[in-house]
């Protein structure tokens, strides 16, 4: 009647006033009690009836208990979090109260109602009241009850223990009581037995408790160091790939170069064009063996040790060509940093083979940065300081295969390429930095 | 002043043949090579060269390491230059153990070699 586990009902509002009536109640019966008015709570409600009135009051535990019962259903119309430790002390105190009474009628009627606090109240309100409590506190899902009904350790070992330590010491008393009563022992050495029982069974279930948390503990530790195991397992395997990947690449590069060994001159520049590529395919996995994070690798160091590689491979320092790079630097994933890379290599050799005649010299610059139009895009731009392309001779000839690879790259990224012709060639590709989230592979 | 004498031992003959070719066409001379550890220490000792480029791994039990320290024992003034396709820290630690001449990490470029054997 009382309980709803849900907030935001609209039955809450109507919840909550009922059981704001029943603690007024609950509390004036209180007072009544307190202030010793012999006529009772009905008395003050209806006065005019007052001839046909004769009960006088709950007991104090049954007021205190419903009291509570109705701060408890209040607490269960807002959300667990901020209310659930205060529902689960209030519930179990007034679950204490009416606990006590039916125990102490099993066992002697007269000795309850002798205290004043459960004077008067009867077995069936106290049978009731302890329901009423059970109801509550299964349906809030969570709190001290339902730990006996889970299929964890815990709750498993719960249900084990709660034959000995709840209905184990209330049998013995039940026995004890009957002894006493049949004069076999008396009332003090029955407390003496009840002491000891106590602490024996709050013992076994301390050593009870203590020996499954250590066999957890020690399951959790083998499991740990398994967990390690295969951790390390793993890190040796993904190193034992990327070192079989470079293998592969080199043996291409080897390929390549015998291949390319027929010829001579103008016609052996696509192989080594090729080399060069599958150097910055092999790049990228050599920075990733040194990553400290296996799938991302920094773009600056990256980028630096390309162009290093690039012109090593192209004699730049014989033929007085710069090669700068400046980067503002992030982690990037390998996908990414591949298509950065060969994007790069294509822009960079494209420059050197076009940009400069045999003895010029010059300078070319590759930065990479956040695009300052669109920070949500980053910018890739090489620049050289040649003489630019011939916009017809481009004409006749045709986009090359490098102009093609460059432009698969570029759709690749989904990034938009710019090119401009001012003492030199700039090509500016802008591509968004959302993508080096969309190609993480999710595991 | 003679061409330099340059000893190869690569487990894969494919990439050693690449080496070799890249050598002579670069003035270079090739004077032997070894692709497995077995007979690697002796053909080294027998050529004498003036370079070796050494593979790391070379399956088996001992690798491109052992066979360098136990190279420079013996002929002390071999320029050894390691190429080597695992570049981390623990791999490269124990090859700069043998105080190398040069260490290069696959996939190398012609480039490499020749600036290497320079």
């Amino acid at each position: 009647m009382l309980i709803s586990p849900l907030t935001g009902r609209k039955s809450t509002p109507i919840l909550r006033s009922v059981a704001v009536i029943v603690a007024c109640i609950a509390l004036a019966d209180l007072a009544v009690i307190a202030l010793r008015l012999a006529n009772g709570i009905d008395w003050l409600v209806l006065p005019f009836w007052a001839d046909r009135l004769t009960a006088s009051s709950m007991s104090v535990a049954t007021a205190t208990s419903l009291f509570l019962v109705s701060c408890c259903a209040i607490l269960q119309t807002f959300p667990p979090g901020s209310t659930g430790r205060t529902f689960t002390i209030l519930a179990s105190i007034g679950l204490l109260l009416p606990s006590i009474a039916i125990v102490g009628h099993l066992f002697d009627t007269h000795a309850v109602l002798e205290v004043f606090v459960f004077a008067t109240m009867a077995i069936h309100t106290a049978v009731l009241l302890v329901l009423l409590y059970f109801a509550m506190m299964l349906r809030s899902r969570g709190g001290w009850l339902w730990l006996l009904f889970g299929d964890k350790v815990g709750s498993v070992a719960a249900r084990r223990l709660f034959p000995t330590v709840v209905l184990g010491p209330f049998l013995f008393c039940l026995l004890t009581v009957l002894a006493t009563d049949a004069g076999l022992m008396s009332a003090n050495f029955r407390i003496t037995l009840l002491a000891i029982l106590t602490a024996s069974v709050g013992l076994i279930a301390i050593v009870h408790n203590a020996q499954i948390e250590n066999a957890a503990n020690e399951r959790q530790a083998e499991l740990l160091a398994e967990l390690r195991r295969t951790v390390a397992d793993k890190n040796l395997l993904i190193r034992e790939i990327h070192h079989r990947v470079k293998n592969n690449l080199q043996q291409i590069t080897a390929l390549i170069a015998i291949e390319a060994a027929k010829y001579r001159g103008d016609e052996r520049a696509p192989f080594d064009a090729l080399s060069g590529r599958v150097q910055a395919l092999g790049l990228v996995h050599q920075l990733l063996m040194q990553s400290s994070r296996q799938s991302e690798i920094s773009v600056a160091t990256f980028l630096t040790d390309l162009c290093d590689s690039i012109s090593r491979s192209h004699f730049l320092l014989r033929r007085n060509i710069a090669l700068e790079v400046e980067v503002d630097d992030e982690d990037v994933l390998l996908e990414c940093a591949v298509t950065i890379g060969l994007l790069a290599n294509e822009l960079v050799t494209n420059s050197i083979k076009h940009a400069f005649g045999e003895q010029e010299g010059g300078s070319i610059r590759v930065s990479y940065r956040a695009d300052q139009n669109n920070r949500e895009n980053r910018l890739l731009v090489v620049q050289d300081s040649g003489r630019g392309i011939d916009a017809q001779e481009l004409a006749k000839k045709g986009e090359g295969g490098g102009m093609r690879i460059i432009r698969s790259l570029v759709a690749q990224l989904r990034g938009k390429m710019d090119m401009q012709q001012d003492n030199g060639t700039r090509f500016a590709i802008s591509f968004p930095s959302m993508i080096f989230e969309e190609t993480r592979y999710v595991v | 002043m003679s061409s330099k004498r340059v000893a190869i031992v690569e487990d894969d003959v494919l990439i050693a043949y690449f080496f070799h070719d890249i050598c002579t066409s670069n003035g270079m001379e090739v004077v032997g090579m070894a692709h497995q550890t077995e007979g690697a220490l002796d053909m080294i000792l027998a050529a004498k060269p003036d370079f070796v480029l050494m593979d790391v791994r070379l399956g088996g039990k001992r690798d491109g390491v052992d066979i360098g320290m136990a190279a420079h024992e013996a002929l002390p003034g071999l320029k050894l230059v390691y190429i080597t396709g695992s570049n981390e820290p623990p791999s490269l630690q124990r090859i700069r153990s043998d105080n190398p001449y040069k260490i290069l990490i696959k996939p190398v470029l012609p480039a490499d070699i020749i600036e290497a054997l320079a």
